[in-house]
């Protein structure tokens, strides 16, 4: 029996709608959020990303602006344009583009981002919040995962989530999320990799596998016991072999795998699409706390 | 055949004879280690405590600036010491001992992060918490060292094994989880982070190859709740009544004499990781000296 397929862009598409309608509650009381993005040099993947930036604070009514910062420049100025963003009153996200270019510390200019302000969550304070519980800016590629689980009715409470895959940016975020004693979370949290010799028996015992290594195709059918409920946050590149063209695909070898998962996310239009909407979640939450 | 007892007393002492070294080098270039801890009032237990502190800092020939303030203190004089030993180079580590009394209870959290991140030695403050997390170079709590060095010294190795914790709460099991969950030396495990009320816990709790309790209930780990093999770290604290002497004792979550019949090794309570978490608070405090005189 196929697998219930979870539809990403319509679950963004939901959180959009919502969100507009706070834009216009906040609008009655004279805020409009402000995302502010540093882009230091021209990174062709960072252009892109700003792009896709650009379209959906259009999309969704956040106001958005670049500050755009010579390649070469030194440490202490970027310092100085962060600060000068956390203290301006209209900016309420800051997101710092990256990798940056070699002769920067990327440690610093994160821990230099106001918490406040930090809608990224890169700031290891937002991190540390978020491991211990308290408030604080999600990162967006895990937070959507979060959003995606509950929104689509497979709430992770009182379940065994198995994650593989423990990078900073999604994977121990995903952990530091799952297991607080929230709604929401509430979850027993399992973390391994792609280089776990027995995988395959621990990511058998999931009721929730969420694969997030970059390896494309790497979670098989065999790896999965009937009745997962399966998040592929992979991102892939791969020729397909009937174009040669590159095509996107996840880490889960969709196809094998949603015969034997109760549900599973697409690759496209899965987590990726909740991913770039969870930004303007923080981008508007961060606006929302000038009113309390 | 029974389990090896893992002996936290020995380890701690291992460990201070180390940092003794540690200690001496440093005085070669002219550094002292020096900590800094707050003690308000005269609590019993605080008083006890920080007298710990005081000891092994003397033995291992660590400086220590003992502020003490009255009872009464107000929170803008609590936060003005805070500030001065923030800002005074001979000082390598604060804490503050817990709990403050009543009237400033509601300012802990904000007295503990005004630590200065750099001198948090207890780990507690939220920008520690997310460096270690993310496997960058922080302070992390006593209990979390404790545990991982009593499991490295007595030989036992993370990597590929399959780590349980229970419960994933702030001071122990997420900390100890920062620790063994990076891709690094003698870490590298896959980890397991349960709660209290995670459902069926004992279907968790039979994979553990490492098993890492700290519930505070007496007898919580049960023989049929392990697997044969498995490394047991308990750093439960129960006060219980000795059935046969009716006198009171302290027991660990774990079910010692059931268990240790099938474990590999267990670490006891008392003698276990308790012993050892003064000296982490050392080498804590030794670390921070080392990293501010640019060393490591």
């Amino acid at each position: 029996m196929t697998a219930e397929i979870i539809d990403g862009r319509k679950i963004a598409a939901e959180i959009q709608a919502e969100l507009k309608q706070r834009i216009q509650r906040l609008a009655t009381k004279g805020i409009s959020p402000k995302l502010v993005t540093i882009l230091v040099g021209e990174d062709p993947a960072s252009l892109s990303y700003l792009r896709g930036i650009g379209r959906i604070c259009g999309e969704v009514g956040v106001l958005t602006e670049t500050a755009k910062l010579p390649a070469n420049i030194v440490q202490s100025d970027l310092l100085i344009k962060i600060d000068e963003l956390n203290k301006d009153t209209k900016v309420h996200g800051i997101l710092l583009f990256l990798p940056l270019p070699k002769q920067l510390n990327t440690l610093e200019a994160e821990s230099a981002i106001s918490p406040l302000k930090d809608v990224d969550g890169t700031n290891p304070i937002s991190a540390g919040k978020m491991l211990l519980g308290e408030e604080t800016f999600f990162p967006s590629t895990p937070f959507g995962v979060q959003e995606l689980l509950v929104r689509s009715g497979h709430s992770p409470e009182g379940k065994h989530v198995v994650i593989v895959g423990r990078s900073n940016i999604v994977g121990k975020p995903l952990i530091g999320i799952l297991v607080q004693k929230q709604k929401g979370a509430n979850a027993t949290v399992t973390v391994c990799h792609t280089g776990t010799k027995n995988i395959a028996e621990i990511t058998q015992q999931a009721d929730i596998l969420i694969a997030a290594m970059g390896k494309a195709k790497a979670i098989t059918a065999d790896m999965v016991r009937p009745g997962t409920i399966v998040i592929d946050v992979g991102v892939n590149f791969i020729p397909d072999p009937v174009t040669g063209k590159n095509k996107q695909v996840g880490d889960v070898d969709f196809e094998a795998v949603k015969e034997k998962a109760a549900a599973i996310t697409p690759v496209p239009g899965g987590t990726g699409a909740v991913t770039s909407v969870m930004l303007m979640v923080n981008t508007v939450r961060a606006a929302e706390a000038l009113t309390r | 055949m029974p389990a090896k007892i893992l002996d936290g007393r020995k380890i701690s002492a291992e460990i201070r004879e180390e940092l003794k070294g540690d200690a001496r080098r440093l005085l070669e270039r002219g550094i002292v280690p020096g900590l800094a801890g707050i003690l308000v009032g005269e609590d019993p237990g605080s008083v006890t405590y920080v007298g710990l502190k005081k000891k092994a800092c003397e033995e291992i020939g660590i400086t220590e600036f003992m502020c003490k303030l009255p009872e009464k203190v107000t929170e803008s004089e609590l936060f003005s010491n805070i500030e001065r030993l923030n800002k005074d180079p001979l000082v390598h580590g604060i804490f503050i001992q817990l709990p403050l009394p009543k009237h400033l209870s509601s300012c802990e959290d904000k007295a503990l992060a005004a630590i200065s991140p750099l001198k948090d030695v207890d780990g507690f403050h939220a920008e520690n918490v997310g460096k270690a997390w993310l496997g960058q170079s922080a302070f992390v709590p006593a209990v979390a060292i404790a545990l991982h060095e009593m499991l490295i010294r007595s030989g036992y190795k993370a990597k590929d094994k399959e780590v349980v914790i229970v419960p994933a709460d702030n001071m122990t099991g997420k900390p100890f989880a920062s620790i063994i969950v990076q891709d690094k030396e003698n870490a590298s495990a896959n980890v397991t982070l349960c709660h209290l009320t995670t459902p069926n816990l004992a279907s968790y709790t039979r994979r553990a190859d490492i098993l890492v309790v700290a519930v505070n209930r007496p007898k919580f780990i049960t023989a049929d709740m392990v697997k044969e093999g498995v490394i047991v770290l308990d750093f439960g604290s129960n006060f219980v009544e000795d059935p046969v002497t009716k006198k009171r004792k302290t027991v660990g979550d774990v079910d010692f004499d059931a268990v240790k019949e099938k474990a590999e090794a267990i670490s006891p309570v008392p003698g276990g990781v308790g012993p050892m978490l003064v000296t982490m608070l050392m080498a804590s405090t030794v670390w921070s000296a080392k990293r501010s005189a640019g060393i490591i």
